[in-house]
C-alpha cells in the first residue's frame, strides 16, 4: 500500500514537472534565454559572421515586428529586415553580453502572450566596462507552435523632465 | 566526525544559519553590486552594498538618502541619490540644484557645472533621483522622477 502511495506521488509529480517544462510560460522563458544567448558577442566577428548571426537572432520575432524603445519617431524599428541590420550593426561593436532579468510572462490566451522584462547589455567602450539597462514591456504571438516577438516597447523607470 | 559529537543539534544549526541567511538577504539586505559610473565618487563600479528593506517602513525616504530603484523587477536596480521630495519643484541651474527655488548644498556631488535642467514639478507619490558624478555629460545620466513603489529600500555600505 505504501509503495503504491509513493509511486501515485512520483507518477504525478512527473505529469506536474512535464506540465511545467512544456507550459507556455516555461516556452517563453526559454524563448527569451535563447534569445540573449544568440544576441550576446563572445568575440570578433567577420561581416560574414556577423550577418549570419544577425539573421540568428531575428528568428525570434515575428516579420511585422515593432521595437518602440525610446519616446520619438527615430527610436522605432520595424520589420525584420530594419532589425538585421540593426543587429549586424551592433555585433560590429565586438564583445556584447545580453541578459533578460526579472522575466514576467502573462499568458493571455493561445495564441497572445506578454512579457515584462529588464534587458541589460554589456559591453566595451574603450577601457570600462558599459551596462545598458533597461525596462521593456514584450507582445509576443504563436505563430506555427514557436512564441515570437510581435512588439517590443520600452518602459521609462525613471521620468525625466 | 564531521558533524561533531552532537550531530543533532549541529544540522539545526545549520539549517537556522540557513534559512535566517535566505531570509536577511533573500529580503531584508538585499546585496546589491555597483556597474557604471553614475554614483562616483560614493559608489564605484564593482563595489558591494546592501539594500535595506525595512528603512521606509516607519519614516519616508529623505533628501540625500542612496537608494535602490527597481526596474522590472529586483534584480537589476538603479542606485541613486533623492534629491527632490514629492510636491517640490526642482530645476538645475550651472550645476546647482534649486529646490522651490533655494539652491540646496550638496557635498558629495561630484562636478556638474555645466548640468542644466529646466525646473520640474515632483508628483504627490515621487521622488526625484540623480547620481552623484556629474562630471559626465547630463544625457548621459539616467536621472528623473521614480515612483515610490519602485524605491526598494536605502543602501548601505
Amino acid at each position: 500500500m505504501r509503495l503504491l502511495v509513493l509511486l501515485l506521488v512520483a507518477g504525478l509529480a512527473i505529469l506536474a514537472l512535464r506540465g511545467y517544462l512544456e507550459s507556455d510560460r516555461r516556452q517563453i522563458e526559454r524563448q527569451f534565454e535563447r534569445l540573449a544567448e544568440a544576441a550576446s558577442v563572445q568575440g570578433t566577428e567577420s561581416p560574414i559572421e556577423q550577418i549570419a548571426q544577425a539573421a540568428q537572432v531575428v528568428r525570434f520575432f515575428t516579420n511585422d515586428v515593432v521595437l518602440r524603445l525610446g519616446q520619438d519617431s527615430s527610436s522605432v524599428i520595424a520589420g525584420r529586415d530594419a532589425l538585421v541590420a540593426l543587429a549586424a550593426q551592433a555585433r560590429r561593436r565586438g564583445p556584447l553580453q545580453v541578459m533578460f532579468d526579472d522575466v514576467q510572462v502573462s499568458v493571455g490566451g493561445p495564441d497572445s502572450a506578454s512579457v515584462y522584462a529588464t534587458v541589460t547589455a554589456t559591453g566595451a567602450n574603450l577601457q570600462s566596462e558599459v551596462v545598458e539597462a533597461r525596462e521593456i514591456s514584450v507582445t509576443l504571438q504563436k505563430v506555427d507552435g514557436d512564441w515570437l516577438i510581435a512588439r517590443v516597447e520600452g518602459v521609462r523607470t525613471l521620468e525625466r523632465p | 566526525m564531521l558533524l561533531g559529537r552532537r550531530p543533532k543539534l549541529t544540522i539545526i544549526r545549520i539549517v537556522v544559519l540557513i534559512v535566517v541567511s535566505y531570509v536577511a538577504f533573500g529580503f531584508l539586505f538585499l546585496p546589491v553590486r555597483g556597474e557604471g559610473i553614475s554614483m562616483l565618487p560614493t559608489f564605484s563600479d564593482g563595489q558591494l552594498g546592501f539594500i535595506s528593506t525595512l528603512a521606509y517602513v516607519r519614516t519616508p525616504p529623505q533628501r540625500g538618502d542612496i537608494v535602490g530603484i527597481r526596474m522590472a523587477g529586483r534584480r537589476v536596480m538603479y542606485v541613486k541619490r533623492i534629491i527632490g521630495l514629492p510636491g517640490e519643484r526642482l530645476s538645475i541651474v550651472g550645476g546647482v540644484v534649486h529646490v522651490n527655488g533655494v539652491p540646496i548644498a550638496e557635498p558629495y556631488a561630484n562636478g556638474g557645472a555645466t548640468w542644466n535642467l529646466p525646473e520640474a514639478q515632483i508628483g504627490s507619490d515621487e521622488f526625484f533621483v540623480v547620481g552623484d558624478n556629474r562630471r559626465m555629460a547630463i544625457q548621459n545620466h539616467d536621472l528623473g522622477m521614480a515612483r515610490r513603489e519602485r524605491i526598494v529600500g536605502k543602501v548601505l555600505f
